[in-house]
């Protein structure tokens, strides 16, 4: 199958309808704010069409490409964005989610996805899914992180590898 | 060097979880792209991580975002960024800036070679079949039979499934006369698990582009519509994939509903 000229615009669009709820679910997790997100995911989908000959599949999914630049981008808005205003604008947006209304059955798998995928996480030891959310969620570096904790850097980057090991292994065994 | 490789291998989780400083990330980069032990374990860890982006609550885009982009898009039009942004770091081979193939075609192809990646077995290059229709595709797979039948108004077409993989499946579509979609009914199939999803393909006009993804429900069954105008469409397949899907099949269809004679 070859997309050439115009059906590179409807590829791309496909992409995003597949993978923009979970781009901005992500990014509105990171920032807290609907705005912020949209802007996030914007340009986050920018740079996907933009560097789109270097996708390489041996290193992961379309999805995983799109969320891990998502991620990015939403870290970047956060760090230029010092002060961490989605703590004070979750509570007023929550009631602003889109939740009710017609669920397309890939959204209520993503659903039940995310519910196991918590499970997994809750099943971590407490300091090694404490780091990889202060990280992954927070935006904070290793080093914010060990002054926080007060711990080692290298104990810390040790429980987000093991941490991140254990996600991958415990839900790869689920699959199999 | 063995303590450099050490001194960065400790790296890379941070660097997934984006938790380095700009500085860091950047050697980071530079080292993988020369150790493959640091790669492999990019690759790794990025699964675990793409675990934490799935662990959110689901929530709606606003239409006008989509709208937005797909603008910004078409005025752009073939515009490609040049390999310096870190969209999918760290590239062991640069693209070459000579390449000026379009976009997701060579995506496309891309995804086509992965299929080959996957426990470092071979699999058959299903993309090549379907492209040359039906004819081929019927001929060249075994062990197919036919699931479902009828014609109506609403005319209810039959689908072959593939029982070698799917033994209890079963699969018809149904073509409405006129204003709905075109929907595929699915049923005995296999739950593929988290990293794997069906993937429905649509042929036009001798070609395939991608459609929805889907999954069973707990008792094996799925109804998926089929996007755009049912009057063009000449066949319809189904196949596994990996998790977010691909823009190309990486396996012959467990499922196809020609449509054209």
């Amino acid at each position: 199958m070859h997309l050439t000229g115009g059906s590179e615009s409807r590829a791309f669009a496909l992409i995003y309808d597949r993978h923009s709820s979970a781009a901005y679910s992500l990014a509105y997790r990171i920032l807290g704010s609907r705005g912020a997100a949209e802007d996030a995911v914007q340009e986050a989908f920018l740079t996907i069409w933009r560097s789109r000959e270097r996708y390489m599949p041996e290193r992961g999914s379309v999805r995983t490409w799109t969320l891990a630049i998502v991620h990015r981008r939403s870290i970047d808005v956060l760090r230029r964005n010092v002060v961490h205003l989605r703590r004070q604008q979750a509570a007023s947006e929550n009631e602003d989610r889109h939740l009710e209304g017609d669920r397309t059955e890939l959204e209520v798998v993503r659903r039940e996805e995310a519910r196991e995928v918590r499970a997994a996480l809750d099943e971590l030891p407490g300091p090694q899914r404490k780091v990889l959310e202060l990280a992954y969620f927070g935006g904070f570096t290793h080093r914010e992180i060990a002054g926080m904790l007060e711990e080692p850097m290298g104990t810390v980057k040790g429980r987000m590898r093991l941490g991140l090991q254990k996600l991958r292994l415990q839900l790869a065994g689920d699959a199999a | 060097m063995a303590r450099d490789h050490e001194r960065y291998a400790e790296d890379v989780a941070p660097y997934v979880l984006g938790a380095l400083d700009p500085l860091e990330a950047e050697a980071l980069e530079k080292h993988m792209r020369a150790c493959a032990d640091c790669s492999r374990e990019l690759v790794e860890l990025r699964s675990g991580a793409e675990m934490l982006s799935r662990s959110v609550e689901q929530i709606e885009p606003p239409a006008s975002l989509r709208a937005s982009v797909l603008a910004e898009v078409e005025t752009e039009g073939g515009a490609t960024e040049t390999p310096s942004s870190a969209s999918h770091p760290p590239a062991t081979a640069p693209a070459s800036g000579s390449e000026r193939r379009g976009a997701l075609s060579r995506l496309g192809t891309r995804l086509r070679q992965g299929g080959a990646r996957a426990g470092g077995t071979l699999r058959p290059r299903p993309a090549l079949v379907l492209a040359t229709g039906m004819v081929a595709l019927v001929a060249g797979v075994t062990g197919w039979a036919l699931a479902g039948g009828g014609a109506t108004d609403d005319r209810t077409v039959a689908a072959s499934v593939d029982r070698e993989r799917l033994p209890e499946a079963s699969a018809r579509m149904t073509i409405p006369a006129e204003g709905e979609d075109t929907v595929l009914r699915l049923a005995g199939l296999r739950d593929l698990g988290p990293e794997r999803t069906y993937e429905i393909w649509v042929q036009r006009e001798g070609k395939l582009a991608p459609g929805p993804l889907f999954h069973p429900t707990a008792n094996g069954s799925a109804v998926t519509g089929i996007p755009g105008d049912s009057e063009d469409i000449e066949a319809v397949f189904v196949t596994r994939e990996r998790a977010g899907g691909a823009l190309a099949p990486t396996e012959t269809p467990v499922v196809s509903v020609p449509l054209s004679s």
